[in-house]
C-alpha cells in the first residue's frame, strides 16, 4: 500500500493526458443543473427590452479562451436573440480581437449588422482610468476609433452610445481573468455609475467573486465554464461548454482518486511507523 | 531635488484624483477627463518599455554568451521584425495575423493549460490528512471539485446544491475576510505613495 | 494539414516537452512566444490609440495638452540612458501617484458594498452563519489582539477553519479551470491535427 506514496510524476502526467483525451473523445452527456448566479444573469437579460444597450468587456487573453469563449458565445446568442445592442471594449491587449472573432459569426447568424447593432472598440489602454473616461465619453476613451482604427463617427450605434452610464446602458458585463477585470468594473461601473453589472469569470475565480454576487453588487455571474454550460441549457444553444463540463467530470474524478490513493498510502505508512 | 520633486509630483497626482472625486465644484471642472486621457496615453507608450527592456536584457545574454543565448538571437530578430511588420502592415494584415493565429494563441493556451499537470501532482503529493487544518482544506477542495463538475450529482444527487452552500456561506465568509483585507492593504499602500512614504520606485536610477 | 495547423501543433508539442525536462526546443518556443506577443501588443497600441490621438486630437483638433502626454510617455524611456535615467522618475511618479489616487478615490464604495452586503436578508439561518463566518475570519486577521483570551482564540481558530474552507474551494475550482484549458489544447491536437475527434 505504501507504494501508493511513490507514483512517478511522469506517470501522473501521462495519465493526465489520457484522461483529457478520453474527455475529448467521449461524450458523457451528464445533465447540468443550473445554479443561482447563472439563472440570475439569464433572468436579468430576459427582462431587458429589445434595443437596450449592453456593454461587454472582453478582458482576457488567448490563454483563457477555452474557459471564457463558451461564456461569450452563449451570452451573445441570448443577446442577439433578444435584439439587444452591444458595445465591446477591452482592457486586455488581445481581448478586442478575440471578441471580434467570436461575435462576427453569431451576429451574421442573427442578421445583425456591425455599426448598427454592435460595435467593437477593441483594446484601449489605461485600465480603470480608461473605463472611467468611458463613463464621461466613449468617444474620448476610445480615441474615437473602433478595433480596426475606423472612426466611430461613421457608426450609427455610437450616436446612441455616448457614455457608459445607467441612462445609456441596461447592463455591463466583463468576461475577465484577473487584473484588470471585475474589481475595476465594480469600482467604476457598479459603485460610481450604479449600472447593473455581471461577471463572466474563470472557474478559478468563482470563490473570490461570489461574495460580490451575494452582496448584490453583481446582478449575475457566469461561474466558469460550468456557468457557460448552464447558460447554454437556458438559452437552448448547443455549444462547447456542455462538452467541457463533461471533461471536468472526468478530471475531477481523476484528481479525487489520486488524492484518495495518496492518503491511503500516507495512512498506511503512518500506521506502520506507529506499530514499529 | 532628483528624488523630492518626483515625490511631490506623485502627491499632486493622487490629490488631483481625490479632490476631483470628493469635491463637486472641482469635479465639475472636468479636469479628471483630461488627466485620464493623459494617463491613458502614457500607459500606451509605456508598453514600448517592454520592447526596449527585452532588447537590453537579451542583448546582454548574447554578449555574455549565457546558456541558450542563441534563443535570445531568435527572440530579438523576431521581436523587431514582427514589430516593424505589425506597425507598417497593421495587425489585421493576413501575414501578421498568421503568426497571431498559429503561434501566439496556441503558445499562450498551451502554457496556461500546462499548469494542470503541476497542480495534479501537487494535489497528489501535498493533500494529506496530517492535521485537522490540512484535513479541512483537503475535504473542502475535493468536495467542491466533485460538486462543481456534473459528475457530483451523479455520484450523490444534490451534491452540487451542497457545494453551492459551501460557496455561498463558509466560502463567502472566508473570502469576504480576505477581500476586506486586500482593500485595506491597497488603501494603505496608496496612502503611503500619496504621502511620499513609499519610495521604492525612486531607487536605482541616477 | 496546412502550414498554420502544423506550426500550431509544433509549438504546442515543443512547449509540452518541458514536462519531460527543460530543453532547447522548449526554450525556442518560449522565446518565440515572448517575441511575437510583445511585438503584437506594440502594433495594436499604435493603431488603436497612439496613432488616432496624434492624428485627431493633436493635429486636427489642436489639443496641445496631449503633446505633454506624449512627451511624458517618451521621457519614460530615459531610464535606459544612464546619464539622464533620473528623468524617468517624473512620469513614473506621476503614474504611480495617479494610480494611488484612483485606489483612494474609487475603491471605497466596493468595500462598503461588501460590508453592507453582509447584512442583506439578515435573519435567515444562512445569513446568520455567514455573518459568524465573516466576523471569525476577520478576527483571525487581527494579529494585534492578544490570543491569550480563550474567547478570542476560539473565534480566531474557527475563522482559520473558515478561511481554509474558502482556500480549499478555490483550489478545487482552480483544478477544474486548468483542466478546461488543457482540454482545449488536447482537443486541437486530436481534432485538427490527428483528425480523430469531431
Amino acid at each position: 500500500m505504501q507504494a501508493l506514496l511513490k507514483i512517478d510524476t511522469r506517470l501522473i502526467y501521462l495519465l493526465t493526458f489520457v484522461v483529457v483525451a478520453v474527455a475529448v473523445l467521449a461524450t458523457l452527456g451528464l445533465p447540468v443543473r443550473v445554479t443561482p448566479p447563472t439563472k440570475a444573469l439569464y433572468d436579468f437579460v430576459e427582462k431587458l427590452p429589445a434595443g437596450t444597450l449592453v456593454w461587454v468587456g472582453m478582458d482576457y487573453g488567448p490563454g483563457s479562451k477555452s474557459e471564457l469563449d463558451p461564456q461569450v458565445v452563449a451570452f451573445f446568442h441570448h443577446v442577439f436573440k433578444k435584439d439587444l445592442k452591444v458595445v465591446i471594449h477591452s482592457m486586455w491587449t488581445m481581448g478586442g480581437k478575440i471578441g471580434q472573432e467570436l461575435v462576427e459569426p453569431i451576429a451574421a447568424q442573427y442578421g445583425k449588422e456591425y455599426g448598427r447593432d454592435w460595435v467593437n472598440l477593441g483594446y484601449k489602454p489605461g485600465n480603470e482610468t480608461n473605463l472611467r473616461l468611458c463613463t464621461s465619453s466613449i468617444k474620448e476613451c476610445a480615441a474615437n476609433v473602433d478595433h480596426l482604427g475606423s472612426s466611430l463617427d461613421h457608426l450609427p450605434l455610437m450616436q446612441q452610445a455616448r457614455a457608459l452610464d445607467k441612462n445609456t446602458f441596461g447592463l455591463a458585463i466583463t468576461f475577465n481573468t484577473g487584473t484588470p477585470g471585475i474589481r475595476e468594473y465594480l469600482a467604476i461601473v457598479q459603485a460610481e455609475k450604479q449600472l447593473a453589472l455581471a461577471d463572466g469569470t474563470l472557474q478559478m475565480s468563482v470563490p473570490e467573486d461570489i461574495p460580490f454576487f451575494q452582496s448584490g453588487q453583481l446582478v449575475g455571474m457566469f461561474p466558469g465554464v460550468r456557468g457557460a454550460a448552464e447558460y447554454e441549457v437556458l438559452v437552448g444553444v448547443k455549444g462547447a461548454a456542455v462538452k467541457a463540463a463533461d471533461g471536468q467530470s472526468l478530471a475531477a474524478l481523476y484528481v479525487a482518486i489520486l488524492v484518495i490513493l495518496g492518503n491511503i498510502g500516507y495512512l498506511t505508512a503512518r500506521r506502520a511507523a506507529t506499530a514499529q | 531635488m532628483k528624488k523630492e520633486l518626483p515625490m511631490v509630483l506623485a502627491t499632486i497626482a493622487a490629490l488631483s484624483v481625490l479632490l476631483s472625486q470628493y469635491f463637486f465644484a472641482i469635479n465639475q471642472l472636468g479636469w479628471l477627463d483630461s488627466l485620464d486621457k493623459v494617463y491613458n496615453m502614457m500607459a500606451a507608450l509605456a508598453i514600448g518599455l517592454g520592447l526596449v527592456n527585452l532588447t537590453v536584457v537579451h542583448s546582454g545574454y548574447i554578449r555574455r554568451k549565457r546558456e541558450h543565448w542563441w534563443a535570445s538571437v531568435v527572440l530579438l530578430v523576431c521581436l523587431w521584425g514582427y514589430t516593424v511588420l505589425s506597425l507598417v502592415l497593421g495587425n489585421d494584415h493576413a501575414f501578421v495575423d498568421w503568426f497571431y493565429q498559429h503561434l501566439i494563441v496556441p503558445a499562450d493556451s498551451t502554457l496556461y493549460g500546462m499548469v494542470s499537470f503541476f497542480i495534479t501532482v501537487a494535489a497528489y503529493r501535498v493533500f494529506r490528512v496530517r492535521t485537522l487544518e490540512a484535513t479541512i482544506l483537503l475535504a473542502s477542495a475535493v468536495f467542491v471539485l466533485l460538486g462543481t463538475a456534473p459528475i457530483g450529482d451523479v455520484i450523490v444527487p444534490g451534491w452540487s446544491t451542497a457545494r453551492q452552500w459551501i460557496l455561498d456561506v463558509p466560502n463567502t465568509g472566508g473570502m469576504r475576510g480576505i477581500i476586506i483585507g486586500t482593500y485595506l492593504g491597497a488603501w494603505a499602500t496608496a496612502l503611503r505613495v500619496m504621502l511620499g512614504l513609499e519610495r521604492a520606485h525612486l531607487g536605482g536610477a541616477g | 494539414m496546412d502550414g498554420g495547423t502544423l506550426t500550431a501543433a509544433l509549438v504546442t508539442l515543443a512547449l509540452w516537452t518541458y514536462l519531460y525536462k527543460d530543453n532547447p526546443i522548449f526554450r525556442l518556443a518560449e522565446h518565440l512566444f515572448v517575441a511575437f506577443s510583445t511585438a503584437w501588443w506594440v502594433g495594436e497600441l499604435y493603431r488603436n490609440y497612439v496613432k488616432p490621438v496624434v492624428l485627431e486630437d493633436i493635429l486636427q483638433q489642436g489639443r496641445w495638452g496631449m503633446v505633454l502626454a506624449l512627451l511624458l510617455g517618451v521621457i519614460l524611456y530615459a531610464r535606459f540612458v544612464p546619464a539622464i535615467s533620473w528623468l524617468a522618475r517624473y512620469p513614473m511618479s506621476w503614474m504611480l501617484g495617479y494610480g494611488a489616487g484612483y485606489v483612494l478615490a474609487f475603491q471605497v464604495k466596493p468595500l462598503v458594498g461588501q460590508i453592507t452586503g453582509s447584512f442583506l436578508k439578515f435573519g435567515s439561518i444562512n445569513s446568520v452563519l455567514l455573518w459568524i463566518c465573516i466576523v471569525s475570519a476577520l478576527v483571525y486577521f487581527f494579529f494585534t489582539i492578544s490570543r491569550e483570551n480563550v474567547a478570542v482564540s476560539s473565534v480566531a481558530t474557527f475563522g482559520k477553519w473558515v478561511i481554509l474552507v474558502a482556500l480549499g474551494a478555490a483550489f478545487g475550482n482552480t483544478v477544474l479551470f486548468r483542466y478546461t484549458l488543457l482540454m482545449g489544447r488536447v482537443e486541437f491536437m486530436l481534432r485538427d491535427v490527428l483528425k480523430v475527434a469531431q
